[in-house]
């Protein structure tokens, strides 16, 4: 028995895990997404308010009723009186479109001309009317504790709850989503198609062309994947925006040329500039991983049969790298169209559907609408990978991990020139987004006063023009940065530790339902950042129906966010070295004696050391880059540096926003160089590399 | 009997690995489970062991009835084919790996594991990890790490078939007299049936899941069941016949046999077994058969002799490399054989 508690016991601990923070987050935004309150008709409404009021003391509720009549506004009584006449189904005789003082003449004369047991119904129904009509905010926060906050929430709309397509069809009506829409795609399109090219240029001039510098080149490529949010659209608009380097103080100001305030990179183009580096990272590794499997052969076949570098390039090269080319685009694709970031800080005029979507939450708390276009924003990424999946279904030419030491076609020096001068281009771009970063972190106040200070970083006020508007008042200084660092010390070994749990569990204990389990670990992999957000806040607002259970406003829903967020890196690592190790070491522990945990604990854990550090490693950069999914979940006790970044640059407090990207930079860079240290040390120890004692 | 296994079956995707297999085992008795790849007899092993669970049938050990019981809850020392040792651990804290499990104190750990490094001389290689050590030292320590918690049973997969030639003959003899030594039951999977006659008590002989003989090596080798467990045994050159009224061996071409011992009925069909080493070469004159030498092979400690039988079968002969050269015969020549009646088995004929 007690051998099979333990395994038991980690199925549960996985299953309910997983099922809790990815499962039921995710289902509850396809389930806000279809409901669709219907309106109240004017019986029904004066009947909610009759239930509700039972909730005040029984003495207060008439006296209540009476007194709000009495002090009822003209147009109120009109409102009312016009209300109860159709409610006891007597005509209204006069023009409603009057003047209210008209109108209540004729109400008054309407009411005395009624005979008089109807005109006392009318008359004892206009206190309760006048409340269900117009009192409904006042008396939804008199019984604001007594009721489910979903029930007040509706009568105070004067809505029933109800499911519907509504919040889908919304897309294809309101003109202002459409438009929004239309811009998403058009970003979307052309920051792929951009990045897609660079990114083969990159990757293919580093593993084939041998351009100088390849090392530095990768490395520099790499650089915004651990960088924090916005930073290159901040950087952006640092160089080029109304306060910009070149803009302002060298065109403006020094030059005379232009007038910043209307001439810079606000909109479309910046958006595309910041997504284009920022989406860098992930569609070169993806690339370059495409190019180096290929087989050098084949294009040495080629060569050989009398094939110039161009008809290599369009008959072998481009062919074979298609489906990586197809998968870089898709998911430069995807981020692009989920991105609210770049788009919020650098494309003012140019509202894209992420933006409404993150309006609608922050501005509107419109959840069920916001909900719906999430899943619209996932529609063409879908639709481009389907079509995808069909085009390149065929079988894979990859080398496997023969790699491609030697690949001797020759490329024209022309060409050479050419990958060599966008090389140039890209790193010396990305260079320069970060030394403006960096520079900004240390100047009073960019484009005005660039005098050097450490005030960003001690978080002094610098600039006294914003005094009492009740811009940047608060959170200056590094407070945030300590805020992020304890949710990325906490989340980041307790997401290493259930992830390797999780890929032991999914991978070797094999419960019931495995495949669906292992679905939903991976899920958040695939699912834009801002889904996951908003399915935080909807499902753990009030979760379960009890309120005493909320999670939303803690550091606990920030931790687990950015655990579960990023569980599938350490799960898919996890399973890659379980998948390796032989299985006749797991036959031998329970030979010995071994029970399911101890398995786990002595024998499988110290292999899946390097797992285990990757997984927790990405989990502790993601909580101090993030900002798409916990934006939704901070508050204002629990502020992250990350999202403090995005509102500081999209406002005007460069400084501040700087110093914290400073920050979070200098501390990944760290704790990355440190893992890598610790892990070659590690390997070390247990002689993973051949090591002699006497 | 110490293990008892009766009616043990086991399908995997409705292909069935053991069927019905049952066979019991004395204390301190060697047996082995033989037979070809896909036989069924790891999957046997491993149903003993619990690390397999068993569609029917019952594993009992000195009476008691394991059913539902685990394979960590067993108690059983198990050597894997590829070691399996800890890569993570050292050499002595793999074969402390049971005995830390089951909080035994460091002192006593410390103690245990340099008796079991000394029974198996590798006693100054504790500190080293697994990839440190030569396939054969691995083997060891996995031996020691297994022998570790004194199991009433040994089971052994397949354990020197991942080494080479010259260290498994002596990592075999080894084998069998530290096991002799420590009195141990063990129950021995192979696929070599060289290996198997070395070292078992006894041979529990496998086929398609099912166990096909059992018995002493002698009894295996001589006395084969089936045709199947002679030509698993050892070479063989098979010759259907129908056994005449008188007993004698009737072929469909060439001469009839006569002497042979058997129980099968007249007019029944038969299967004639003869292994290389019970026919003798000698000058066609005077010879019981007459044949064509084919070709001869020198194989060091014997001539083998391929020969076009009387019956137009290829019959292997090996005989004493000088004996072939004193006959000075070539490819082409014609020669006498003598069956040897003591070498000869008759096996029933099922197929027609």
């Amino acid at each position: 028995m007690r051998h099979r508690f333990s395994a038991l016991m980690m199925v549960l601990i996985v299953a309910g895990g997983v099922g809790v923070f990815v499962a039921l987050p995710i289902g509850a935004v396809l389930k806000a997404s279809f409901e669709t309150p219907r309106p109240l008709s004017l019986a029904e409404l004066v009947k909610a308010t009759e239930a509700v009021l039972v909730f005040l003391p029984a003495d207060e509720r008439a006296e209540r009723l009476v007194g709000w009549w009495e002090r009822a506004r003209l147009e109120e009584q009109v409102d009312t009186t016009r209300t109860a006449l159709q409610l006891e189904g007597l005509p209204v005789g006069w023009r409603t479109n009057e003047r209210y003082d008209v109108q209540a003449e004729a109400a008054a004369a309407a009411l005395a001309g009624l005979p008089s047991a109807e005109r006392a119904a009318v008359e004892a129904q206009l206190p309760l009317v006048n409340a269900a009509l117009h009192k409904r905010v006042l008396i939804a926060t008199i019984v604001k504790d007594t009721l489910p906050t979903s029930e007040v929430e509706a009568f105070r709309a004067g809505v029933v709850p109800g499911l519907g397509l509504a919040n889908y069809t919304a897309l294809l009506i309101d003109p202002r989503l459409q438009r929004a829409a239309r811009n998403s795609l058009a970003l979307a399109a052309t920051t792929a198609t951009g990045v897609t090219f660079l990114a083969f240029a990159l990757a293919y001039g580093v593993q084939r062309a041998r351009i100088p510098g390849a090392p530095v080149v990768r490395a520099v490529v790499l650089l915004p994947l651990v960088s924090p949010p916005v930073l290159v659209a901040f950087a952006t608009l640092l160089l080029f925006g109304r306060q910009g380097l070149v803009t302002k103080t060298l065109f403006d100001d020094t030059l005379g040329l232009i007038d910043a305030h209307t001439t810079n990179i606000y909109g479309f183009w910046g958006v595309v500039i910041a997504q284009l580096i920022g989406l860098l990272p992930a569609a070169y590794i993806i690339v370059d991983n495409a190019l180096s499997r290929q087989d050098a052969s084949l294009e040495e076949a080629a060569v050989s049969s009398g094939a110039a570098f161009r008809q290599v390039l369009r008959h072998v090269t481009l062919p074979l790298a298609a489906p990586g080319l197809a998968r870089a685009f898709i998911v430069a694709f995807v981020l692009s169209m989920t991105d609210f970031g770049n788009p919020g800080v650098i494309g003012q005029g140019f509202p894209v559907l992420a933006g409404e979507i993150y309006d609608l939450i922050v501005g509107q708390r419109a959840f069920p609408l916001a909900a719906a276009l999430c899943v619209w924003l996932l529609v063409p990424g879908l639709g481009l990978y389907l079509l995808a999946e069909r085009a390149f279904r065929r079988p894979r030419y990859d080398a496997g991990l023969r790699a491609s030491a030697g690949f001797s076609v020759a490329v024209p020096a022309a060409v050479g020139r050419m990958l060599t001068a966008i090389a140039i281009a890209t790193t010396g771009l990305i260079a320069l987004v970060f030394a403006v970063v960096v520079a900004s972190a240390f100047t009073v106040y960019w484009g005005v006063d660039y005098g050097f200070t450490l005030a960003h970083f001690r978080g002094e006020r610098v600039d006294e023009a914003f005094a009492g508007t009740g811009f940047g008042t608060r959170y200056l200084g590094l407070d945030a940065v300590w805020v992020s660092l304890q949710v990325a010390f906490v989340a980041a070994p307790l997401g290493g530790c259930f992830a390797l749990l999780a890929a032991y569990t999914l991978d070797r204990l094999r419960p019931p339902g495995h495949v669906f389990l292992g679905f939903l670990a991976l899920l958040p992999a695939v699912l834009p950042g801002i889904i996951f957000g908003i399915g935080y806040l909807v499902a753990f607002n009030n979760p379960f129906g009890r309120p005493e259970l909320a999670l939303t406003g803690t550091l606990a829903i920030l931790v687990i966010n950015v655990m579960f967020g990023n569980l599938f890196v350490g799960v898919l690592a996890g399973r890659t070295v379980l998948q390796k190790v032989a299985g006749g070491i797991e036959d031998a522990a329970r030979t010995l004696g071994a029970g399911a945990w101890q398995r786990f604990r002595h024998v499988l854990l110290p292999l899946m050391r390097q797992a285990f550090l990757l997984g927790a490693l990405y989990v502790f950069i993601d909580a101090l880059t993030t900002l798409s999914s916990v934006i939704f979940l901070v508050s204002g006790r629990h502020m992250l540096a990350s999202v403090l970044i995005f509102n500081q640059a999209s406002g005007v407090e460069y400084g501040s926003a700087a110093a914290k990207s400073v920050a979070i930079l200098a501390i990944v860079l760290a704790v990355v160089a440190i893992a890598f240290l610790v892990e070659r040390r590690f390997a070390r120890l247990v002689g993973e590399r051949p090591r002699r004692r006497a | 009997m110490h293990l008892v296994v009766s009616g043990l079956t086991k399908c995997f995707a409705g292909v069935t690995a053991v069927d019905r297999a049952s066979l019991a085992v004395a204390e301190g008795e060697f047996v082995t489970l033989l037979g070809p790849s896909g036989c069924g007899k790891t999957t046997l092993l491993r149903l003993v062991a619990g690390l397999v669970e068993a569609d029917a049938g019952r594993v009992m050990v000195a009476g008691h009835d394991l059913s539902g019981v685990p394979a960590e809850a067993r108690g059983f020392g198990f050597v894997f084919q590829a070691y399996a040792l800890f890569p993570t651990k050292t050499v002595a804290e793999n074969i402390a790996f049971p005995l830390m499990l089951r909080g035994a104190a460091t002192s006593l750990r410390r103690q245990r594991v340099d008796e079991l490094a000394q029974l198996v001389s590798i006693d100054d290689l504790l500190d080293r990890y697994p990839h440190e050590l030569s396939g054969g030292q691995q083997q060891r320590a996995a031996l020691a790490r297994a022998l570790a918690m004194e199991p009433p049973l040994l089971l052994l997969d397949e354990p020197l078939s991942a080494l080479d030639a010259r260290i498994r003959q002596r990592l075999r003899r080894e084998l069998r007299e530290l096991l002799g030594r420590i009195g141990v039951t063990a129950l021995y999977v192979t696929h070599d049936q060289e290996e198997a006659l070395e070292l078992s008590d006894r041979i529990v002989l496998m086929d398609e899941g099912r166990i096909v003989q059992t018995g002493t090596p002698e009894e295996v080798y001589l006395r084969p069941a089936t045709r199947y467990a002679a030509e698993f045994m050892g070479r063989a050159a098979i010759l259907v016949v129908e056994v005449g009224s008188d007993g004698s061996l009737i072929p469909a071409v060439g001469p009839t046999v006569g002497g042979v011992a058997h129980d099968l009925a007249p007019g029944s069909r038969g299967a004639l077994c003869l292994r290389p080493e019970f026919v003798e070469l000698r000058p066609p004159e005077g010879a019981e058969l007459e044949g064509v030498v084919r070709d001869a092979r020198f194989l060091g400690a014997q001539t083998r002799v391929w020969v076009e039988g009387p019956w137009v079968t290829i019959v292997e002969a090996d005989v004493n490399p000088r004996d072939w050269r004193c006959l000075g015969l070539v490819p082409g020549d014609r020669v006498g054989l003598d069956l040897r009646r003591e070498g000869l088995v008759v096996l029933p004929e099922t197929a027609p």
